[in-house]
């Protein structure tokens, strides 16, 4: 695939090592890694499908430790979805993966971006092997994940109504913060929010259940008082993201063409750097004097360094266009939730209430 | 950046969680456990209504029947209205024989998940006032005397739902809509 917004910038076609793949399995179990979540092992890419034989290596020896530890894994991948067949398909739902398919919503909100490499659309293709996985598999664990572009904006509702149709019920809206958001853009972005926000209630109304993140968390931010330390990522403390170099880093986001030592926290052959690490959390949790008394300051995700990195070049940088993004997202979940609460809607009481 | 201040947003027209579950403790109050022994009384059964809110537990009483209390009250009792001139309570118990109350009371876990399918989503609203609460048992009382019950019977699990709804609408005092009424 050459999705034109990619953040892993040019293709560098280097492939892991199986020997680094099973350090970094050994890694999360003998650090205590994940501990406190559960050991989760996620395959990302690049196109982790492309890698069968490394990812099979690697799940053998996660349960194979997970087994001596007396405990278990939890098995996730994100794919593009042009595999999802045969054997690789499979095998993916033999260990009950959680699969986070890159699928940006309807046809042409889709297209636009995420094309193979000779220029040929693929939602069909995607779509085509989603469908015939669910008819053989109807309760296999998915989520799509959706990427929103100026490209693909004003397209958001018809996309979250196109998932739906789909099968999917957990959706995740991702802001492509690297893309130019203009004045136009911007205002698309307002409506489409506003549609998504309706669809999203209708949704509540029906009684049918469906997760969408860029509003589920917002509302749980309000309801539960603010994200504490432990809603976030914390940045490598409790995931660590392993390049094929071995490089660790502390969010798979920002393995990117990995040849930025800046921002890696240590290697597989030394173990985490610690203090790098906490240098790097130290940078991303500092909070602007400008921020302090934001009435969103708890709700809002100006500590995540990876969307810092992509918009400023700084994990500690906040991006102004930041700001006017999250407030997008808190009015619009807001409203979803005043409305719903307002109707005292059942599935949204015990939603966020019970 | 562009800094909102609290005085500048009112967006966030739903409450916190831990606001949400005051105003659920606060309902506790309304005279559950008198309307639950006047149900019993009323329909005259060796089978408990289950007061809630507590840790989970089975209390053998001296007329040898037993009672079983397990947490969750909010799910059983539920008020509506709107904030200002009137309210509709509505309060649901659930009965169950010494069977389940044990089991109930061994995984009451499950128990929540059953209730779930068991009760219709419920509703929560503004109810503060203490003032409210004399009038609230009495009506519900006076609903059960006046036989303004219906008992229904769960889908879900061996529970037996008594719902009793009163029909009864009455004025609450001043100063639910302005807001000012402390939760």
């Amino acid at each position: 695939m050459r999705c034109s917004y990619c953040y892993n910038g040019k293709k560098f076609d280097r492939r892991m090592p199986v020997e680094v793949a099973l350090r970094g399995v050994d890694l999360m179990f003998d650090t205590g890694l994940g501990l406190a979540a559960g050991h989760k092992l996620l395959f990302f890419g690049g196109e982790p499908l492309l890698e069968m034989d490394l990812v099979r290596r690697a799940v053998d020896h996660a349960k194979q430790r997970a087994k001596a530890l007396d405990t278990g894994v939890e098995l996730r991948i994100a794919t593009n979805g042009t595999l999802l067949t045969g054997a690789a398909l499979e095998f993916l739902l033999e260990n009950d993966f959680f699969l986070a398919i890159s699928i940006d919503g309807c046809e042409q909100a889709h297209d636009v971006s995420r094309r193979y490499e000779d220029g040929r659309p693929s939602h069909a293709d995607i779509v085509a092997n989603i469908t015939a996985m669910i008819r053989g598999a109807p309760d296999v664990r998915m989520r799509g994940i959706c990427v929103v572009d100026p490209q693909n904006v004003v397209w958001l509702a018809q996309s979250f109504n196109s998932l739906l149709a789909i099968g999917f019920r957990d959706i995740s809206f991702n802001l492509n913060y690297e893309a130019v958001w203009n004045e136009e853009s911007r205002q698309q972005l307002r409506t489409a929010l506003h549609e998504l926000g309706e669809a999203y209630m209708g949704c509540f109304r029906s009684g049918r259940r469906v997760a969408v993140n860029i509003i589920d968390t917002k509302i749980a931010g309000h309801v539960s008082g603010g994200f504490s330390p432990a809603d976030r990522c914390d940045f490598g403390c409790r995931e660590v993201t392993v390049a094929p170099s071995g490089n660790l880093y502390p969010c798979d986001r920002l393995v990117r063409q990995d040849d930025d030592e800046s921002i890696t926290i240590g290697h597989i052959d030394h173990g985490v750097d610690t203090v790098r690490r906490a240098a790097l959390i130290k940078q991303k949790n500092r909070v602007l004097a400008d921020c302090q008394e934001c009435v969103f300051l708890s709700r809002c995700m100006h500590w995540c360094g990876c969307v810092n990195l992509a918009m400023t070049g700084s994990v500690g940088e906040v991006d102004p266009t930041l700001c006017w993004f999250e407030q997008q997202l808190i009015e619009q979940a807001d409203h979803c939730a005043s409305t719903l609460y307002q109707e005292r809607n059942p599935l949204f009481l015990q939603r966020f209430y019970s | 950046m562009r800094r909102r201040k609290r005085s500048e947003y009112q967006g966030d027209q739903y409450p916190s969680r831990e606001t949400f579950f005051n105003r659920r403790r606060f309902l506790l109050g309304v005279g559950k456990v008198t309307v639950i022994a006047a149900a019993s009384l009323t329909f005259g059964r060796r089978v408990r209504a289950l007061d809630a809110g507590g840790v989970p537990q089975i209390n053998e009483l001296p007329d040898g029947t037993f009672q079983v209390e397990v947490p969750g009250a909010p799910d059983y009792l539920s008020a509506s209205g709107n904030q200002g001139s009137s309210y509709r309570y509505r309060v649901t118990l659930i009965v169950a024989s010494l069977e389940i109350a044990t089991f109930v009371a061994q995984n009451h876990l499950l128990l929540y998940g059953r209730l779930d399918e068991a009760i219709r989503p419920y509703d929560y609203d503004d109810l503060s006032v203490t003032e409210t609460r004399t009038a609230a048992e009495g009506a519900l009382l006076q609903a059960i005397r006046d036989a303004h019950c219906e008992v229904a019977s769960c889908t879900a699990g061996d529970f037996i739902s008594l719902t009793l709804t009163t029909d009864l609408y009455y004025d609450t005092v001043s100063g639910c809509s302005c807001g000012t009424v402390p939760w």
